[in-house]
């Protein structure tokens, strides 16, 4: 797997910025705002994969068409009547709102990509396994067995194949009855394997003591650096949300808050949350060809 | 001094009183021993072994002592015990609990509560021991089976205990990593003294290395004693475990040898050349050559390519063979190679994207639906377990046919008459693959496919596999086998071929093909060949020195 810059940080920082990213989008219906939110998303989206950015932006381009063109048939509200459809009327303001709704969603689905990428398995569990051990290890358990059971599966299904029971059966009832078969046989093997797994355990000294668990990530000064900057971000920018500086009404009248001198340390704050992960990107990459400059 | 007694041990389980499963056993083991049990599959080997770990003590009525280190074993506590004695068992996947190398690596140090310090460095000092730092962060449904049964000893071993116990730990590996685990056994045991005790089928790698040598059978120790002891006794009481025994001991006992027996292939050499210092009369034995043209082939492929994806790897990479009827044909080479995907893409399992696959003479294309699988193609695959589905041997046959007749028949082929009534996962290794071919065979197959048959197979069941292969080639089946286990296929075998790199290199009689490879042979033909030229079996061998010696 490929090594991104932010993620070489704690667990901790990362989610403090996802999650503070994900409230904020749904927050947030302010159009300036929301330009900021939607070029951060896609400019870290396009640097974590560049490959595959442009086919994922494009569905993502439907979507958004998609939910503007619905909203006003569902949503009628709004002052301004472009025309009558099902003898509904389809305005305006609902149709801004359902763009606005629309952005919100693909910038939402932009950062859950990115946080793919960043969140591996690992820090999900090991944010677990500070608080809750026994969660932390059932969570790793899962995943462990996730996989095999896709194998073993497969496994099952070919085997029959090879006998001349397999899945493509020739009439629709045969091929449940086969699907259901092979089903069974997993579920044997898994309880037959869990004996031998807790056998295994036990063997290890599970459950005698009081669990310790094993931390493969560790505080840095930098972490502590970060997380104190984005709570300070995260807390400007939510005064700006309360004071009600960020806000935007679509329906039955559009209505938004402008951003002048008095409120723009919000925005700017929002603008900087955002472009953290970028700029340690950027300050990786520019730290790496100067050293490799120097050779 | 000693580590661990055992004291007039009889065990038997509740559901069958009258049979012991353990009977009057007596044994006692010294600090830093490495001691190798053997016996054939059911004669209380695990059982022992499982006796002397206490949290995975079998329940039943149990009479007798063990003591570890002078003490009885139940009044250790449940820390020392879990950090003291190690245990390995069979199936190198179901033993890992974790999803990662390294959560694994740390869970017995995370279950004992070990200080974070403490066990950051044990992890580290385990992960260069045992050479796994380059997988350290990976996912352990990535790592090969050797791979991760060395994982299973390294996070046991990170426990540091005093005694390891393994319970064949090396069936389900193939030869290469079975051997890699097996030195690192010894390894252990030489530089950190601890105490080992292992049971293994493969005692070529074991037998030359061990202190100590304990046979069992039918719950009893019938010989304890230095491994060069062992085969005269054995030998002497003409027993079935003497199959078991390294290949240079068996030929040094079958040709009436006196003297000390040779336990390796070097002291084999010089065995064999102190007793040939002239060149012997007779060379070599008399085989039938590869018939260049085949008429009435059951199987052939023409340039077969495969790959899983469009973007990866070509796996098969221009495959030609051909298979005579009625005969019983192996493919042998490494692992990971695409063997077992060959036999899937003759099965159309793998559709191949190049090449063509005649099956009898028709094409694989030509067979529609079911057709291929029904009187015509058939597969053993590699786990047998993936065919069970029922609750008993019986109902996994009758799910195949109602025909009672054709069950009683292959019942009587494949021998399992006795186990009709079990649950087919309570069977041992070999009943299994037994129950798994039945079942295969009532699907009346002309062409039969095995994927590593002999996989976890005791020597006892692999000479009783390869009788009912043999029966099978009488009743006019052709035999498709895929195998790493050379003795096996030297011994059964009519053609040999070398798979590597997606490809079938070479065919021949096993005496040919074995002959004509240095490394990749058996290891009767690397004792003998430089006496001998084409011997490649223990019976080979014995002939020809009983032909030369005039007996």
């Amino acid at each position: 797997m490929k090594q991104y810059a932010f993620a070489g940080y704690h667990p901790v920082v990362n989610l403090i910025f996802f999650l503070s990213i994900f409230c904020f989008s749904v927050l947030i219906q302010h159009p300036v705002y929301l330009v900021a939110n939607g070029l951060g998303s896609v400019i870290y989206c396009f640097m974590l994969e560049k490959k595959r950015f442009l086919s994922k932006a494009i569905k993502l381009f439907y979507l958004l068409l998609f939910l503007t063109l619905i909203n006003p048939l569902l949503n009628t509200r709004g002052d301004s009547v472009l025309f009558r459809i099902f003898g509904r009327p389809y305005t305006l303001e609902a149709l801004v709102y359902g763009f606005v709704v629309g952005c919100i969603f693909v910038v939402v689905l932009m950062w859950l990509d990115c946080y793919n990428q960043i969140f591996a398995r690992d820090k999900f569990v090991f944010l677990f396994s500070s608080f809750m051990p026994t969660i932390a290890l059932i969570l790793s358990m899962i995943f462990r067995l996730i996989p095999s059971f896709q194998d073993k599966a497969g496994q099952i299904a070919g085997a029959r194949t090879a006998i001349g029971k397999g899945l493509e059966a020739s009439s629709k009832k045969d091929s449940i009855k086969q699907a259901t078969i092979v089903l069974g046989a997993l579920v044997s093997w898994a309880l037959e394997n869990s004996v031998v797994t807790g056998d295994s355990m036990k063997a290890r000294g599970y459950g005698i003591k009081k669990r310790s668990t094993f931390k493969m990530y560790h505080m840095t000064f930098r972490d502590w650096l970060l997380i104190i900057a984005m709570c300070l971000l995260i807390w400007i920018v939510t005064v700006s949300i309360v004071t009600g500086n960020a806000r935007a009404e679509f329906v039955p009248k559009i209505d938004i808050a402008v951003i002048d001198e008095s409120n723009i340390l919000g925005f700017i704050a929002y603008c900087v949350l955002l472009a953290i992960p970028i700029l340690i990107h950027i300050k990786e990459k520019v730290s790496w060809s100067i050293s490799e400059y120097k050779i | 001094m000693e580590h661990i007694r055992i004291q007039n041990l009889t065990f038997s389980y509740p559901q069958s009183k009258d049979t012991k499963s353990l009977d009057n056993v007596s044994i006692n083991i010294d600090r830093g021993e490495y001691v190798v049990l053997c016996g054939k599959s059911g004669s209380g080997k695990t059982t022992l072994l499982r006796h002397l770990k206490t949290v995975l003590a079998p329940h039943g009525i149990k009479q007798g002592y063990i003591y570890y280190n002078g003490k009885p074993i139940d009044e250790m506590g449940d820390e020392e015990q879990a950090g003291k004695i190690g245990y390995v068992m069979q199936n190198p996947d179901d033993q890992i609990v974790t999803d990662k190398v390294w959560h694994e690596l740390a869970f017995g140090l995370e279950s004992l509560g070990c200080e974070q310090k403490i066990m950051r460095t044990k992890v580290a000092e385990m992960a260069c021991y045992f050479g796994i730092q380059n997988w350290f962060h990976s996912d352990v449904s990535t790592l090969s089976g050797g791979q991760k049964q060395l994982l299973n000893l390294a996070s046991i071993m990170a426990m540091q205990p005093e005694i390891l116990i393994l319970d064949e730990p090396t069936s389900q590996l193939d030869p290469i990593a079975a051997s890699d685990f097996l030195d690192t056994i010894r390894k252990i045991n030489v530089e950190l003294g601890t105490t080992i005790i292992i049971t293994e089928h493969r005692l070529e790698d074991i037998f030359p290395y061990a202190d100590r040598a304990i046979v069992m059978e039918g719950g009893k120790v019938i010989a304890d004693d230095a491994p060069c002891n062992i085969p005269k006794k054995l030998y002497d009481a003409n027993n079935h475990m003497f199959n078991a025994m390294p290949t240079p001991v068996k030929i040094f006992y079958n040709t009436d040898s006196k003297g000390e027996t040779p336990l390796t292939v070097r002291e084999g050499r010089r065995w064999l050349s102190r007793e040939f210092e002239t060149k012997p009369k007779f060379n070599s034995i008399d085989v039938d050559n590869m018939e260049d043209e085949v008429s009435n082939p059951a199987l052939l492929l023409k340039e077969l390519w495969f790959r899983y994806e469009k973007d990866s790897q070509d796996i098969l990479r221009g495959v030609d063979m051909c298979v005579p009827e009625g005969s019983l044909y192996a493919i042998v080479g490494g692992n990971g190679t695409g063997k077992s995907t060959l036999l899937k893409s003759i099965c159309n399992i793998c559709k191949s994207y190049r090449g063509k696959i005649k099956v009898f003479g028709k094409k694989l294309d030509k067979y529609k639906g079911c057709e291929l699988f029904s009187n015509c193609i058939s597969m053993l695959p590699q786990d047998p377990v993936s065919l069970f589905v029922k609750k008993s041997v019986r109902e996994e046959l009758f799910e195949m046919t109602k025909d009672e007749k054709r069950i009683s028949d292959i019942i009587e082929i494949c021998q399992i008459n006795e186990l009709l009534e079990k649950h087919p996962y309570d069977l041992s290794g070999g009943e299994q693959q037994r129950t798994a071919l039945a079942k295969v065979l009532l699907n009346n197959p002309r062409l039969l496919l095995l994927d590593e048959p002999t996989k976890g197979m005791d020597s006892f069941f692999k000479d009783e596999f390869g009788g009912i292969l043999k029966d099978l080639k009488d009743r006019g089946i052709t035999i498709v086998m895929v195998s790493h286990d050379v003795e096996f296929c030297a011994k059964n075998a009519d053609y040999v071929s070398m798979f590597f790199d997606g490809q079938i290199l070479t065919t021949n009689t096993p005496n040919n093909f074995f002959s004509n490879n240095c490394f990749y042979t058996t290891v009767a033909s690397r004792m003998s060949k430089h006496i001998f030229s084409n011997a490649v079996t223990v019976e080979d061998v014995v002939y020809l020195y009983n032909k030369n010696k005039g007996a």
